[in-house]
């Protein structure tokens, strides 16, 4: 059973196209990345999902069935707009907005301290929200969104004025999530933690899924048919190769159709007046084919 | 409905503003406020500037037939004793031994000119022994027309009964000031228990908006849930200050009772407590209502303040009326604003206090404030749905007007 089943969903919103016909699934166990650029629809069909806003037409199925009020429960959600009440202390803003998702009094409180040990902000539960950080708020802010250990995570942003170390832990904590069975789908724009940590990715573009598979997949689609070479040498003279560029010391090997990435490395390695420090086939980062989905240029 | 989450937010909401510095403040502080304000008013008459004893030589002859010492009494001042002195040194002796602070002599031809000759050891009789002297005086003049009652003339007005214009029922002077203020008071106990719980609940959910904590609720549970639960906990915020207040009242009016001589046979207007009773749940969920909906539909605490202003001023706006309303008590201005929902709980307890109104006008106002309560409501419920996720930016008339069209649907 998928976590989520998003089919064919259409909004819009007086006139304009804000998502039109979405579709994609989140599978158990699953750390789901959706990446686009801002406008593009996502947090749209994110408050679809969550029954904030009804879809003009498509179908949402969460947890194996429509999404319902006793579902609310089991999903925790961090918005890009988050907020938290700066005027209460960490510990009550935490226990009540656990509460709110059916988690008794007394073990939310429990599951709080808990939480707030491991993340390193135990000294802070008698605080104000107003006196902490901006990285500590948003580490108490994470925390109130899988308190109440929700089956689905929804994620903007969760990274959002971490630094390394606390990255690291919010890292840690989405893996035992995935871990554990439960889905997590997340949104941002830092595409190394998406390349680092996501199975799956869809990408956004002017309302619609314009990229959606495996990492592995999405960047073989826009892998240029090249191998890329460091060292000492000539690199002229290859046979197979169509053309050849050099940037920053490191020379990318463009292939003509039918040569393998193997044949060139025989072919550089049989060289006796060359010596090789690296050798890479290809593959596009994920900002390269962000930035180029986003200028009109489409893989598919 | 989940019970649970909107009761957990009723909960949170009471906990939240009950524990509030400036709540706290303003439901203890007030009747502390109006106790010392009326301790000092009392104090001031009583202990302010006072004659202990007076004396008095008669030289014209006109004080025989009152006794030799008359005691003149005054509302919250101690009575006063006027001592008749047969000399004028005995009356200098008295006031070198400070047995009185002053007298007066009264001359010979005293009828004609109408002058005293007052003697002091400040140089001036005070001023209260001025007003005491001139009771005095009253009675002693009154006391020489032989075809008066002796008494009577000593004491003209014992006590003054009143009527309501459709009563048989006799209220005394004292109960008549009691019957004119006690409205008044619950009056405005009314309007800041209702108005200041409204208003929290319009800078809860516009501070909710600010912080972006509303996505997070809105994730959590339906809009209604939300709005039912900050109603009941905020009104209870409400009633329990106006319990405060109004315990207290009863508290002190019940001490005074029964040790002010003059308060002993004054009743509580029970009807009129009983008007503010039934009245004040709808009233506080129309003002709620109102001021919900204002708080979903702003983008700042501020912008929310001046709306609600509007609904703050139509609630008072029966005290600019207040003279009309008492000369004509069941006149058709004083029959409208009784009926207006939101003029309706104070004019009305006002009214009740004054003359019997009618059963059915009564049930009308009632009924019309519970029917303007669930319109407020209703209306809060869908624009809240609509302005719950607007950041930075008021909903328009238009969005307005559409959120009211969309129902129970969802839109932005």
């Amino acid at each position: 059973m998928a976590m989520l089943n998003v089919v064919d969903v259409k909004k819009s919103f007086a006139g304009t196209q804000a998502v039109r016909g979405v579709s994609f699934n989140v599978e158990p166990g699953e750390l789901f990345g959706v990446l686009g650029p801002n406008g593009a629809g996502k947090t749209t069909t994110i408050r679809m999902i969550l029954d904030i806003l009804r879809p003009d037409s498509g179908s949402i199925e969460v947890l194996g069935g429509p999404m319902d009020e006793s579902k609310k429960n089991r999903i925790g959600y961090l918005p890009e707009e988050r907020g938290l009440y700066r005027n209460l202390k960490v510990i009550d803003c935490m226990v009540y907005l656990a509460t709110l998702k059916g988690i008794e009094r007394n073990e939310a409180r429990k599951r709080a301290s808990a939480y707030l040990e491991r993340v390193e902000l135990g000294h802070v539960a008698q605080k104000k929200v107003s006196e902490l950080s901006k990285g500590m708020q948003q580490k108490v802010q994470f925390g109130t969104t899988i308190l109440h250990e929700p089956d689905i995570v929804i994620i903007d942003e969760p990274f959002e004025a971490l630094d390394p170390v606390n990255t690291r832990m919010v890292k840690d904590l989405l893996f035992d999530i995935r871990r554990e069975g439960r889905a997590v789908l997340m949104c941002t724009h830092q595409m190394h933690l998406i390349e680092e940590m996501c199975d799956r990715i869809v990408m956004f573009n002017r309302g619609e899924i314009v990229l959606n598979g495996t990492l592995r997949d999405v960047r073989r689609r826009f892998a240029p048919n090249a191998v890329w070479v460091e060292g000492n040498g000539s690199f002229d003279n290859l046979p197979g190769i169509e053309s050849v560029q050099t940037e920053n010391g490191q020379v990318q090997l463009n292939l003509q159709a039918g040569t393998s990435p193997q044949s060139v490395f025989q072919a550089l390695a049989s060289r006796g007046d060359t010596t090789i420090d690296r050798f890479e086939v290809a593959i596009p980062s994920l900002d390269d084919i962000f930035v180029r989905v986003v200028n009109g240029e489409r893989g598919q | 409905m989940s019970k649970a989450k909107w009761w957990t937010i009723a909960a949170h909401e009471y906990a939240v503003h009950a524990k509030r510095k400036g709540f706290l403040i303003a439901t203890f502080g007030t009747p502390l406020l109006l106790v010392a304000i009326f301790a000092a008013i009392f104090a001031f008459i009583a202990f302010g500037d006072q004659s202990n004893s007076l004396g008095v030589v008669d030289q014209a002859g006109i004080t025989q037939k009152l006794p030799a010492t008359v005691t003149i009494t005054d509302t919250l001042r101690k009575d006063v004793a006027v001592i008749r002195f047969d000399s004028e040194d005995l009356a200098k002796t008295a006031l070198s031994k400070q047995e009185i602070d002053g007298y007066v002599v009264i001359p010979s031809d005293y009828l004609q000119s109408g002058a005293l000759r007052g003697v002091a050891n400040e140089g001036n009789l005070s001023s209260d022994a001025r007003g005491r002297f001139t009771d005095y005086m009253q009675k002693a003049l009154i006391s020489n027309q032989p075809s008066l009652n002796d008494q009577r003339a000593l004491e003209p007005i014992d006590q003054v009964y009143n009527r309501k214009p459709n009563s048989d029922v006799e209220t005394s002077e004292g109960q008549g000031v009691l019957l004119f203020f006690a409205p008044y008071m619950f009056g405005i106990f009314f309007f800041i228990a209702v108005f200041s719980s409204s208003a929290y609940l319009m800078t809860a959910l516009v501070e909710e908006k600010e912080s972006r904590v509303m996505e997070i609720l809105a994730t959590s549970l339906r809009p209604f849930e939300l709005m039912v639960g900050k109603i009941v906990g905020l009104g209870l915020v409400g009633l329990t200050q106006i319990s405060i207040w109004v315990g207290t009242a009863l508290l002190a009016f019940t001490i005074a009772r029964a040790n002010i001589e003059g308060m002993a046979n004054l009743t509580l207007p029970t009807n009129v407590l009983l008007i503010g009773v039934v009245m004040f749940v709808p009233a506080y969920l129309m003002v709620a209502g109102a001021l919900g909906a204002i708080g979903a539909s702003v983008s700042a605490v501020q912008e929310g303040q001046q709306f609600s202003g509007i609904i703050s001023i139509l609630m008072i706006s029966p005290v600019w009326f207040i003279n009309m309303i008492i000369e004509n008590p069941n006149g058709p201005l004083a029959l409208f604003l009784s009926l207006f929902p939101f003029t309706a709980p104070i004019v009305m307890m006002q009214r009740v206090a004054l003359v019997s109104v009618p059963a059915w006008q009564i049930g009308l106002s009632v009924l019309l404030l519970i029917g303007m309560a669930l319109l407020m409501i209703w209306l809060a419920a869908r624009i809240v749905r609509v302005g719950m996720l607007r950041y930075g930016k008021r909903l328009t008339l238009t969005e307005i007007r559409r959120a009211l069209s969309l129902g129970g649907q969802h839109g932005e």
